[in-house]
């Protein structure tokens, strides 16, 4: 076989793997996404493909129940969303750099106990946490999700950028320390272009976590007005009265598009972003 | 990537601001006035929305409950109307499912950020009250707003008061109900008399499996453990299973006897498998059976009998009864509750609103019996005039009130050792138990000890 | 005066060399206000009978105690756990790894793919998901449906006790986009010349993954682990709806006896002592990991730490 066709031949091969179990492993979204498009009663039936199109699901999920549509619940995930995901990457960054590159009193003990907080189970500290943001008057606000945002982010991130910082070699901070620039410097100007494929990582994985975030909302957000869309989707199913089962799957679908949007355009960069560093030789 | 970065930050530090701001101010409301006169602390204080302020009447109330979709479009409508009424009252409405609720209420009386009026269901108030006995407004003081008449004393008394207090209003009233579906039970060739006994119930339920091996009479998950083994024990020793001092009040016999019942209906196949009702734990009426007509019979409190298409299928029956039964074992009891804060700055306002609710034609008309039928006496009468009210539900509390079981104590309602029971009785129907007698001395010995554990906490 | 400017040169001299501390400032702060401050109430809390709504009562060791000697559900519940985690993680790795190797490939079309292998995950521990899980692995669901053809029979799958924890595993592995995607990025940074020199000293395809990728992204792959591990010792909302623990507690995870002793029973003096105890395994399996690491581990930057 020449090498022209053994090529073909792997190539043909990678990509029927990656159908074959792209496929597999998709059913229960492929399957999720035709029966939001069923009317209620077929969706518990064998047939994948719906027997008559309807967009009921969609219409009348839109519109939510009581006083709010959708539209709202969109709008206030957004809201809390957002500046969640930007003061993280900012402040992790900025943290991770500082455990990456330099040595500094008590560094290990307070890499230790960075550490130890990831592993603390959520459960236990929500009750002291609900108490002080009462007393803070956070309370029925997106306060409590942002505000630690700025401090640090989470051990998570911290520690994500840590890994993605320590590949990439000291040499080139030097270099720039000896034409004289600052820490600050070396860190806007050095690192953070480079830890791209950070950045990246790490907004998608806040903004999809924080989208998909139902506990915190439920303690401390109160009002339906201000539901993000993971209590919407919520309310609309735990009803007393039979659940129409096509309207939420439509809106569990309309939740998930923006994540699915930013993942498809956000990937582009932090993979193959890393290409024109300079680094390779 | 500057641009879209400046950008971004725009963006996020205007919600920041909107977001921190939307803490303070009312969902669309027309406060202006207020909040421009606030202060920094007037502002944070608002955020609990109990703040009474300097501007006029004006006045914020916080109404929680939970429910479906029917019941929060007549609630809200009644919102609504009794604001138009009166222009200085604002009502902030609450709601949402039963899931996550307790906890929600539990963390906000914990707290101190409960609303002013709260919906909470009964077996709760044991456990609240006995925390805290101030948690709630002893609504006997509030004469001139908040009639009390129209309410059985003794339904009060028995679910209503504590510590001497009367600390909520019922909303409804919800007796057990066994509910069948006639079309199922007719082509199973199904036939009960006018009082059923649990024997017929397994002799005459099978034939529903028999005929058709999809179907079964009864759709029940683990609830079997209340509405069958528990009303069973009830029903043959008229004692509580658990008294007031956290003993039991049943032996192991007792429980064996109510166990091998309860697996028999397993074992004959008159209740739908657990391998197939653990799918829908928590809410058997998801089950695609269910509105295909594929089981006979619901054994569940009264509130929830609507929650069927049956239509003209639907019949109450008597709830099954244990041949020499001690104690009829039919319980009674309110469907909700209505309480206020003991916190809250507008008690006299709230029982107006809970008056307008509770006893007024405006209030009554508009919530029908979207929180079962009313406990009031006129509020009945008047939804019965206008036929209004689901019929089956109104023969279950007939019937229940003909000879009503005693209501369960306080401290019966313990979650735990309840879920203990289910455990078990669970792990008997799978088979882990060799019989019935090993799995009720099992748990004899498991709720006991819990229930020791839990006195030593409680003192 | 001589004094005063030793002393601020030695503050200068002290501040320059701890230039890290103040990058870190941030982050000090936050730990101690919303991590410190909770953590040390949760810690007393355990030492108490605290059930929210009444005042705590020190009780000294004796949540421990009854959680270790007297608790029907500590054990089986430790079981549960650990099965879950030795299950999910390996497998979970595995198939972020193999994946992303498949997709370091320059096909066309790439980006579609990695998009489709990471919408599991983006769609996380949403309720929809549980939803569609319980129904497709229903006795009459698609997934017995499709096992049919094979001629397998219909299995239980969430009401057998047996298989139910099975179900959540895969899950759980379903979702392994989130380590693919880190995975994909760690294998961008191998340099190609790397392997172009292999391929030229006559190196095969497999040596070249074990001899060079695999030793380069070692430490992503101990991030995944160390994540992954910490993450699978804590689950609980997979568990919570689509099986609530059941049946016959097999599914019923550290994660989820912690959740109902707090909020369902709101023993949360105990549920606060249940959960010094998660943690505490939870840092001896990520204390062996780190010890093992630098046996291991390659970084780029020299590993000095």
């Amino acid at each position: 076989m020449t090498i022209q066709r053994r090529k073909l031949k792997n190539k043909a091969i990678n990509y029927i793997i990656l159908m074959a179990v792209a496929v597999i492993m998709l059913y229960p979204l492929i399957w999720m996404v035709f029966a939001s498009f069923k009317n209620n009663q077929e969706i518990f039936q064998a047939a994948l493909i719906p027997s008559k199109w309807t967009l009921s699901g969609y219409i009348n999920g839109w519109k939510g129940s009581g006083q709010y549509t959708y539209a709202t619940f969109f709008k206030n995930t957004f809201l809390m969303v957002l500046p969640m995901v930007l003061f993280t990457v900012i402040s992790a960054s900025f943290v991770a750099f500082g455990f990456a590159r330099f040595q500094f009193w008590g560094k290990k003990v307070f890499f230790a106990i960075m550490m130890a907080c990831m592993m603390l189970p959520n459960a236990v500290m929500i009750i002291p946490r609900y108490i002080m943001f009462k007393d803070m008057g956070w309370l029925n606000s997106y306060l409590p999700f942002i505000i630690p945002c700025i401090f640090g982010g989470g051990s998570f991130f911290i520690f994500m950028f840590m890994q993605f910082f320590r590949g990439i070699p000291r040499e080139l901070d030097e270099s720039a320390y000896v034409d004289g620039c600052s820490a600050f410097m070396v860190y806007l100007r050095i690192v953070m272009p480079l830890a791209k494929p950070a950045v990246f990582s790490a907004m998608i994985f806040q903004f999809m976590w924080s989208w998909n975030d139902f506990f915190g909302p439920l303690l401390y957000i109160n009002s339906v007005g201000k539901y993000p869309l993971a209590l919407g989707l919520r309310m609309s199913m735990d009803v007393n009265m039979s659940v129409s089962w096509n309207n939420i799957l439509a809106m569990a679908i309309v939740s998930v598009l923006p994540l699915i949007v930013l993942f498809f355009t956000a990937q582009k960069y932090f993979v193959e972003g890393v290409a024109a560093t300079g680094i390779k030789g | 990537m500057k641009k879209l970065l400046t950008a971004a930050i725009a963006a996020s530090l205007t919600s920041l601001f909107l977001a921190g701001c939307g803490g303070g101010s009312k969902t669309g409301s027309a406060n202006l006035a207020t909040e421009n006169d606030s202060s920094q602390t007037e502002v944070a204080k608002q955020a609990d929305g109990k703040q009474d302020t300097a501007m006029g009447d004006l006045v914020t109330l916080r109404f929680s409950w939970w429910g479906g979709d029917s019941r929060h479009k007549a609630t809200l409508a009644c919102i609504d109307a009794y604001m138009k009424e009166n222009p200085n009252i604002k009502i902030e409405a609450e709601y949402g499912g039963f899931d996550g609720y307790q906890d929600k209420i539990s963390a906000a009386l914990a707290g101190g950020t409960e609303a002013d009026i709260m919906q909470l269901d009964q077996p709760w108030m044991s456990t609240f009250n006995s925390q805290n006995p101030d948690f709630f407004a002893d609504l006997t003081q509030f004469g001139d707003q908040l009639s009390l008449e129209g309410f059985s004393k003794d339904f009060l008394n028995d679910f209503c008061v504590y510590n001497g207090k009367t600390v909520c209003l019922p909303t409804g009233t919800n007796a057990l109900d066994f509910l069948v579906n006639k079309k199922v039970l007719e082509e199973a060739g199904v036939e009960f008399g006018d009082m059923i006994t649990w024997e017929d119930l397994v002799e005459q339920g099978k034939k529903v499996n028999q005929a058709n091996p999809d179907n079964y009479m009864i759709n029940m998950d683990n609830g079997i453990t209340f509405y069958v083994t528990r009303i069973y024990l009830y029903q043959m020793t008229g004692k509580q299973v658990i008294n007031e001092d956290y003993t039991l009040g049943i032996t192991a016999e007792d429980l064996e006897k109510a166990m091998t019942y309860t697996k028999r209906l397993f074992d004959e196949k008159v209740i739908v498998p657990y391998e197939e009702s653990m799918i829908f734990k928590g809410a058997p009426q998801d089950n695609p059976k269910w509105n295909n007509d594929q089981f006979g019979s619901w054994l569940n409190w009264s509130s929830t009998a609507d929650q069927q298409s049956w239509g003209a299928n639907a019949e109450t029956l008597r709830y099954p009864t244990l041949e020499g039964c001690v104690n009829s074992g039919v319980l009674v009891r309110p469907s909700q509750l209505f309480a206020i804060s003991n916190n809250s700055k507008h008690k006299e306002e709230a029982a107006k609103f809970l008056d307008y609710m509770l006893n007024q034609d405006a209030g009554i008309l508009t919530l029908k019996d979207c929180r079962s039928i009313p406990a009031c006496d006129y509020a009945r009468s008047l939804l019965e005039e206008k036929g209004l009210i689901y019929e089956p539900a109104s023969k279950a509390i007939a019937f229940a009130m003909e000879n009503p079981g005693t209501p369960e104590s306080n401290v019966t309602n313990s979650d735990e050792v309840y879920d203990a029971l289910a455990s078990i009785i669970e792990k008997l129907v799978y088979g882990q138990y060799p019989d019935a007698k090993a799995a009720a001395d099992d748990a004899y010995q498991t709720m006991s000890n819990m229930l020791e554990t839990i006195k030593a906490d409680a003192q | 005066m001589e004094t005063n400017i030793k002393r601020r040169k030695a503050i200068i001299n002290w501040i320059n060399k701890n230039k890290g501390l103040f990058f870190i400032l941030p982050w000090i702060i936050g730990v101690a206000w919303f991590q410190f401050y909770p953590f040390a109430k949760s810690f007393i809390y355990s030492f108490t009978n605290y059930t929210l709504l009444n005042q705590p009562k020190f009780v000294g060791l004796t949540n421990y105690i009854r959680l270790f000697t007297q608790d029907m559900e500590f054990w089986p519940s430790l079981r549960v756990t650990g099965i879950y985690a030795l299950v999910v993680v390996p497998f979970k790795l595995a198939f972020a790894l193999l994946i992303a190797l498949i997709l370091n490939m320059k096909i066309k079309g790439i980006g579609l793919f990695r998009t489709l292998y990471y919408l599991p995950s983006i769609l996380g521990g949403s309720v929809a998901i549980a939803v569609v899980w319980k129904i497709l692995f229903m006795r009459d669901g698609a997934i017995n449906g499709l096992l049919a053809y094979v001629g397998i029979g219909p299995i239980d799958w969430i009401g057998d006790p047996k298989t139910a924890l099975l179900t959540i595993c895969i899950l759980s592995i379903w979702q392994f986009g989130s380590s693919m995607v880190l995975f994909l990025a760690a294998l961008k940074q191998v340099p190609q010349s790397l392997y172009e020199a292999a391929i030229i000293d006559g190196a095969g395809k497999l040596q070249c993954f074990f001899k060079i990728t695999l030793p380069i992204i070692t430490s992503i792959l101990f991030f995944n682990l160390i994540m992954q591990m910490i993450n699978a010792l804590q689950e609980f909302t997979s568990a919570f709806i689509i099986t609530g623990g059941g049946p016959m507690k097999s599914t019923y995870v550290l994660g989820m006896k912690l959740y109902t002793d707090a909020f369902k029973y709101y023993k949360m003096g105990y549920a606060s002592a249940l959960s010094w105890i998660m943690f505490f395994i939870i840092i001896c399996m990520t204390l062996l990991v780190f010890r093992s690491s630098s046996a291991w581990v390659y970084y780029e930057d020299g590993g000095d730490f």
